[in-house]
């Protein structure tokens, strides 16, 4: 009884992007079943929302089932240790103004810099979000070059002279794992800012209920449209017959049959764990096993006892924190992380999600939430030795702009990459110019017939986005009216 | 006041060639340099009685062949030999690339050579004056890309490793590529180190100052003057168009066309009055990037230390794995020395026995990611002596005994580079090597090198496209592009 149904679509992982495409696939009358080896949990990495994919939201129509939004349009806060915050919001002369007592030249420079960034990276959104690239790179290609070719350090110095504002804008360039040094992490910047959440350009937001409720929410809409769903046991192998998919096995034994599969992993835990080598193809197993990215993102949640209370400047708890006092630090953080270690100085992003949505935590309790970037990926020793290490530099960064936290804490959670990789796959990526830019065909597709990816890792940036898994399952349906 | 077609400042090899082409044409044409010889970086002289060395480089970068025979080379006498052999001393064992050995190694060579030759003819077709296109379509196409633009973006690590299968083989060639540089190999961008490596050009016999006395006589054969010991102080700017350089003396020569060898930072911001300048083009000179990363040790020793035979005259790398590069860029960035900086050894007396007295020998070590400015204040005589010693322990470990037979050690660091050279933070190669700062992009996208926004000032030198990585082709990229504005008209 092991072949007892043939499924249309055997969709691997259920995070956001599994339940997506199977939720698109299943309104078109798909039979889908999503496999993996835990009930749908969110993304580990996942912190605050940037990159949402909006047709896909109104596709599902999330905003009916009850998604709603604590923070629509979070602030960037830059914090510096004399305490002169700098604050940078979506309105470009508030922004200025605040900017002015850091540097004249730069509060001049935003208002422009900033509309002339936002205007290109709407127009690249043909390439980002639709399957269009050649068109639109084609007719941007002298506005796109800086872009293609320069470092996030080059382009900030370009553009602004305020260490507080460039140290504080790079964080984002960082999201691919690219050093800032290196060409793409500029392009890095453009991508965030082609981005949408809640209708606003350029906005990271916060889901009420935190990335749990997301991830329900997409769960229930997949179930509602007919998708099938076993959590039971994770994949641990895809079958191949002749070239073509045939269907997948389970960790139990249990063989499912189907012609199209797809993996909301990334290619490299694809191609190396479920398949064979000379199944995917002996040259791409190698080049995977070769790219592989050194450097990762690391997550330590705090549990507090009381509000956390930021010196210095008055800014909003609802605001994103970057804690970076040197642009160079991301450059001297990138060698380290390279090496195998912990830089001194460690660029981190923290926010309160408690500020915005008390029920995330229990009454009178309150949560920090830092996203450390980049730490080492596979530390000689192993992360286990270094948690504690990074846990102390966490609080001791905090510390100079909160004095008070390190009294208040009841509870750590560190998640390191090891989880991050192990759970979602999404942050073995580097995303280089060459991933950025390609057509999501070549993104997505694999040189398996039936075979294509839908996960985080298959964006042009790792995020959670769902644009992925709107896209695969669009060609899949596209290639069956064909 | 004499009045000339043409003032070249700097009379290093890019500026003589350019010398030699313009005069032949017959433009009256005058190189200036500020130092008492000819030469500039081509520079060999005596560093310990009897021991001579050439002081910046042991190998000049290579030189297109059209060049060097409408130059007249080779019939002024200049004997110029590739490098006979590499060979990279490695924590895996040795790895020799030369004569039919390492041939994968030398297949990647070849083919970065062709790309690299590709380069400098692209360089040189842009400089020539624009042919009218015709059609609407023509205007509106992008222009085609550039050769070796695929190599702009990989990392260097990346690049090698798909090609070659042995890793000693890859640390080879990196080290090849990364000699006297700082770089990260494992990052996006570094492969355009290959297209303008940092050994393995030729070997001039009698030293790089023998191909700086080739180029000054045949330039002076060809009608053009030499004024050595002739600083340009300042270059002032008629309504007419006309340029006037003043040397620092305070005598003027005035000429139709300026030529600059410098690199760009010392020409644009050491050559003229700070307002003279449209502020934004300054604001964007300031943000090139330089990158001087070389020291070099040269080593005077009582007799020459044993090799295998034949080994002698080859490049010896003691080529370090590419996260000890990535480890020495780090530190480099930090301005502090690295512990185990990589390093390249030529017993340059075995390739030219006439560089030392009879029987005993030159050594010069080549040490790379050595900081301009460090963290902790200005480079001591103490730290000098610490990274002598450190070239000398590295000397030892691959020439055993070596150290003992030292007679004398003359010490040059970045900040002697640029005392002695005016090259901005002692950096030869007149800017980094990043994908925004090469191939069209040199010294950056738009800038259309060798012209510049200066109507009658032309750059030559390390900081254009084809003085990356050649000899003596971005001088006469330059002049060329004088001679066509001459002919159009476009110059007074």
């Amino acid at each position: 009884m092991n072949h007892a149904r043939i499924f249309d679509v055997i969709v691997i992982g259920a995070g956001i992007s599994g339940l997506a495409a199977a939720a698109l696939l299943a309104r078109e009358g798909r039979s889908v079943l999503v496999v993996d080896g835990a009930p749908p949990s969110p993304p580990p990495g996942a912190h605050t929302l940037h990159a949402l994919d909006p047709s896909l939201l109104k596709a599902l129509g999330l905003a009916k089932r009850g998604l709603k939004f604590a923070v629509r349009d979070m602030s960037l806060a830059g914090l510096r240790a004399d305490g002169r915050h700098l604050i940078l919001t979506r309105d470009a002369r508030a922004t200025a103004l605040g900017l002015a007592s850091h540097s004249a030249a730069d509060a001049e420079a935003w208002p422009r810099v900033y509309a002339e960034v936002q205007a290109l990276a709407r127009a690249m959104r043909p390439c980002w979000w639709d399957a269009n690239s050649c068109q639109t790179l084609a007719q941007l290609h002298d506005r796109l070059e800086p872009f293609r070719r320069m470092g996030a350090i080059a382009w900030l110095d370009s553009r602004f002279e305020s260490e507080a504002l460039k140290a504080t804008l790079a964080f984002d360039a960082g999201c691919g794992g690219l050093s800032p040094l290196e060409p793409g992490s500029a392009l890095t910047l453009l991508w965030r800012a082609a981005q949408e959440m809640c209708g606003l350009q350029g906005a990271s937001a916060m889901v009420a209920g935190g990335p749990r409720a997301l991830v329900d929410l997409f769960a229930a809409a997949a179930q509602d449209a007919g998708a099938e769903l076993r959590t039971a046991s994770p994949v641990e192998r895809i079958l191949v017959e002749g070239g073509k998919i045939a269907g997948v096995r389970l960790a139990t034994g249990e063989v499912l049959a189907a012609a199209r599969v797809l993996s909301s992993l990334s290619r490299r835990l694809t191609f190396c764990s479920l398949l064979s080598g000379s199944e995917a193809g002996l040259g791409e197993t190698e080049r995977l096993e070769r790219e592989m990215p050194r450097v990762g993102t690391a997550r330590v949640t705090l549990t507090l006892g009381a509000v956390p209370t930021i010196k210095g400047a008055s800014v909003p708890l609802t605001a994103r924190f970057v804690v970076a006092e040197k642009l160079e630090s991301y450059a001297v953080a990138h060698a380290a992380a390279c090496a195998g270690r912990l830089a001194d100085e460690l660029p981190m992003e923290f926010t309160v999600p408690t500020a915005a949505d008390p029920a995330l935590a229990p009454a009178g309790r309150h949560l920090v939430s830092a996203l450390l970037r980049p730490v080492p990926l596979l530390p000689p020793k192993g992360w286990a030795a270094l948690k504690s290490d990074l846990v102390q530099k966490v609080l001791g960064a905090l510390g100079c702009y909160a004095p008070d936290l390190a009294r208040q804490i009841v509870d750590t959670d560190v998640t390191v990459p090891d989880d991050i990789v192990v759970r979602s796959g999404a942050a073995d990526v580097a995303a280089g110019v060459v991933h950025m830019l390609a057509d999501w065909d070549v993104r997505l597709g694999t040189p398996l017939e039936g075979l294509m990816l839908c996960g985080a890792a298959a964006e042009p940036v790792p995020a959670i986005s769902g644009r992925a898994a709107r896209h695969a399952a669009e060609k899949i349906l596209k290639d069956a009216k064909r | 006041m004499v009045r000339y077609d043409a003032a070249i400042i700097g009379a290093g090899g890019d500026g003589l060639a350019a010398a030699i082409v313009l005069a032949r044409a017959g433009l009256k044409t005058v190189v200036l340099d500020r130092a008492p010889h000819p030469g500039g970086r081509l520079v060999t002289r005596e560093f310990h009685p009897g021991f001579r060395a050439s002081l910046f480089l042991d190998d000049v970068a290579p030189i297109p062949a059209a060049l060097f025979w409408s130059l007249g080379l080779a019939r002024a006498g200049a004997h110029l030999a590739p490098v006979p052999a590499s060979l990279a001393l490695g924590p895996g064992g040795s790895c020799l690339i030369g004569r039919g050995r390492g041939r994968a190694g030398l297949d990647l060579l070849a083919e970065a050579d062709s790309r690299a030759a590709a380069v400098l003819a692209r360089a040189g077709r842009d400089a020539e004056p624009r042919r009218r296109r015709h059609g609407l379509f023509r205007r509106m196409a992008p222009p085609p890309p550039w050769p070796g633009e695929d190599w702009l973006l990989p990392s260097l690590n990346d690049l090698l490793a798909e090609r070659l299968v042995d890793p000693d083989l890859c640390a080879h060639l990196m080290a090849r590529a990364l000699a006297g540089r700082a770089c990260d190999p494992f990052l996006a961008g570094t492969a355009v180190h290959l297209l303008a490596p940092g050994s393995g050009g030729l070997t001039v016999r009698g030293g790089a100052g023998a191909l700086a006395e080739v180029l000054a006589r045949l330039a002076q054969e060809a009608g053009a003057e030499i004024r050595c010991d002739a600083e340009a102080g300042e270059i002032r700017r008629d309504r007419r168009g006309l340029s006037t350089i003043v040397l620092s003396g305070g005598e003027e020569v005035t000429a139709r066309a300026l030529i600059s060898t410098l690199d760009l930072k010392a020409t644009f911001l050491s050559l003229f009055v700070w307002n003279a300048l449209p502020p934004e083009l300054l604001r964007r000179v300031g943000r090139y990037r330089m990158a001087g990363a070389a020291a070099r040790v040269l080593f005077a020793l009582d007799a020459p230390p044993e090799l295998p035979r034949g080994l002698g005259r080859a490049d010896l790398h003691l080529a370090p794995t590419p996260e000890a590069f990535a480890e020495a860029h780090a530190a480099w960035r930090g301005g502090t020395i690295p512990a185990a900086p990589p390093a390249l050894l030529r017993l340059v007396s075995a390739r030219d026995p006439g560089l030392a007295p009879v029987g005993k020998a030159v050594l010069t070590a080549t040490l790379s990611a050595i900081p301009f400015r460090l963290f902790d204040g200005a480079w001591t005589n103490e730290k000098r002596a610490l990274l002598r010693e450190r070239a000398l322990a590295a000397a030892e470990r691959a020439l055993p005994g070596v150290s003992a037979r030292v007679l004398a050690a003359e010490m040059i660091v970045p900040p002697d580079i640029e005392a002695a050279l005016g090259a901005t933070e002692g950096d030869l190669m007149g800017g980094e090597l990043a994908a925004d700062q090469m191939l069209d992009a040199r010294p950056w996208l738009g800038f259309a090198a060798p012209r510049t926004p200066v109507r009658g000032l032309y750059l030559a030198g390390p900081s254009t496209p084809a003085g990356a990585s050649a000899s003596l082709a971005s001088g006469v990229c330059a002049a060329n592009a004088v001679m066509a504005d001459v002919k159009a008209g476009r110059l007074k």
